[in-house]
């Protein structure tokens, strides 16, 4: 049997009143991976996490967490953690009673787990949240979510406000837990390089839709950094997508989409840094790469099923 | 469950506990001074209490505090985390009801030789009876569906105690007057039907609070099946 994949979202579009957050966004995680959600301010980041874990449902499409709709099943409730953006926690609870609270809503809890990161932190398990300093808030934001020991964790810029010290024990601590429970992590920031050393996985959101997802090792392989004569630009085999090209007078600097670098030995070819992937692709919002999950729909009975292939989309629509 | 829910209820509890030993002082002071029924008049604010400081704050402020995101997201559904609250909310009101409402009785109008139970019809359509207790849990309901709706506490708090005065007006003008006259004779009808009502209007408060939190009781459509197919990868060999 196929492994479920830990987040399948298929078509998915949302609107927030009149404005579309999300278009035809469609992906598929296996489990165990670390999902890097990368993209610009108001490109719907917040929005397709709070999908993912049920806090909101698609007006289109569909999303799946392990093979089933999140939100109301306590099943999934169980098997997600979520951290928001604002790690919210009850201020008057003390940091003993956030974590008591943690005990009561979940049937995987571990005490030895929220008792030994706080203790390894410092954090006094009697004080009341609201007198905590920002750091120390979102640690315990952070321990309640771990805690909880889920299948899938998704955590929406937990890094934001955190010194580079804090965010390394965060990151060590989150893949660690990784490496011990095979969980999968979905986390979104907006900045490329605190992803890189950790995330085995890009999802780039630009604009509400889906640029560009898959895993790191296929996306390094699958662009090319072009530099040329500019001449040479028309003459690119169609089997390629131009991402984003940069122009000095005779001289053409662009980074390629191809599964094989181009075959004039005029360009010189280089495997581009994810960064810089990432980078070209928001600076050409149309430009996207999707590679669709592929699925067996019933249509609607009496139709034969229809199977999508996996197609690598060159355009958007 | 419970507990996250009495301690979440906590602070409201303590203040509910502090308005309903005003009223048992009120009600002692009454044995002994002549205040004309004050308890028993008084004794119908209790309700509005229980709306502006246990029913308004209850889901306005996981809104406003964002909170709804993290309590929402952990293994308890959002039905049972909702009826865990209630359960907790209602269990302070008629507890805090059933004081007021025993010290008006026992205490205030005890000792003077008045029926214990049959206070003089006109001013007690809205203290006797079931009356205290519908009116507690309707003011409780429609803090829940202000907060859900508006999901701030300031403005949840203002639609409930408009709410209360909507609902004394009814007492107060509306019922004498719309009942046939004679009304009296039936005190315990016309008490009973207005509890009724009330209760009629806590279940639409609360049908609106579910429909407000997304939680429309899920209608069995059919679905699509939708399988998973992994292609199958083509190795060379």
């Amino acid at each position: 049997m196929a492994e479920l994949p830990a987040v399948l979202l298929t078509g998915v579009g949302y609107r927030h009143g009149r404005t579309p957050a999300l278009r035809d966004c469609s992906l598929s995680v296996p489990p165990g991976r670390v999902v890097g959600l990368i993209g610009p301010n108001g490109a719907g980041k917040t929005t397709l996490l709070h999908l993912m874990v049920g806090l909101l449902r698609p007006d289109r499409g569909e999303v799946r967490i392990f093979g089933r709709e999140p939100g109301g099943d306590p099943a999934i409730l169980d098997r997600v953690a979520f951290l928001a953006q604002d790690k919210p926690l009850y201020g008057s609870f003390t940091v003993a009673e956030t974590m008591r609270l943690g005990r009561h809503l979940n049937s995987r809890w571990s005490d030895e787990l929220a008792a030994e990161r706080l203790g390894r932190l410092g954090i006094p398990a009697d004080r009341p949240v609201r007198r905590l300093s920002g750091g120390q808030r979102s640690q315990v934001a952070i321990t309640l979510a771990m805690a909880k020991r889920p299948d899938l964790m998704v955590l929406d810029e937990p890094l934001a406000d955190l010194d580079p010290l804090r965010r390394h024990e965060v990151m060590s601590d989150l893949m660690a837990l990784t490496a011990e429970t095979g969980m999968t992590v979905v986390l979104s920031s907006h900045v490329v390089a605190e992803l890189e050393e950790t995330c085995d996985h890009l999802v780039l959101l630009g604009d509400g839709r889906v640029q560009l997802a898959g895993d790191l090792d296929e996306v390094r392989a699958g662009h090319h950094a072009l530099s040329g004569p500019a001449s040479l630009v028309a003459a690119l085999p169609d089997a390629g997508t131009v991402v984003h090209a940069t122009r000095t007078g005779e001289h053409a600097g662009l980074l390629w989409r191809s599964d094989r670098p181009p075959p004039d030995p005029r360009w010189a070819v280089r495997t581009p840094a994810i960064g810089d992937i990432v980078l070209a692709y928001l600076r050409a919002p149309e430009a996207s790469a999707l590679p669709r999950p592929t699925l067996l729909r019933q249509v609607s009975p009496g139709l034969r099923p229809v199977q999508t292939a996996p197609t690598a989309s060159e355009e958007s629509r | 469950m419970t507990w996250v829910a009495w301690r979440q209820a906590r602070s409201a509890g303590y203040g509910l506990l502090a308005v309903t030993l005003g009223f048992t002082a009120l009600a002692l002071l009454e044995r002994t001074e002549e205040l004309s029924g004050m308890t028993r008049s008084l004794s119908i604010y209790l309700s509005l209490f229980v709306g502006v400081l246990l029913g308004a704050p209850l889901l306005a402020q996981e809104f406003e505090h964002g909170t709804y995101r993290m309590v929402w997201t952990q293994g308890v559904t959002r039905v049972r985390w909702l009826a865990g609250r209630c359960a907790v909310a209602l269990t302070i009101t008629l507890a805090g009801t059933a004081v007021v409402h025993g010290a008006v009785i026992a205490l205030a109008e005890g000792g003077r030789g008045r029926p214990a139970l049959l206070p003089a019809p006109v001013d007690g359509l809205d203290t006797a009876g079931l009356s205290p207790y519908a009116r507690a849990v309707w003011m409780l309901a429609l803090g829940l569906l202000a907060g859900a709706v508006l999901r701030r506490t300031v403005g949840a708090v203002a639609v409930t105690a408009g709410g209360w005065m909507a609902t004394q007006l009814l007492f107060d003008n509306g019922l004498p007057r719309w009942v046939p006259d004679g009304w009296q004779d039936d005190f315990w009808a016309v008490q009973l039907g207005a509890s009724g009502l009330l209760l009629g209007l806590t279940a639409l408060a609360v049908v609106g609070t579910l429909f407000a939190l997304g939680l429309r009781p899920a209608l069995p459509v059919r679905r699509p099946a939708v399988t998973l197919v992994r292609p199958t990868p083509i190795r060379p060999d």
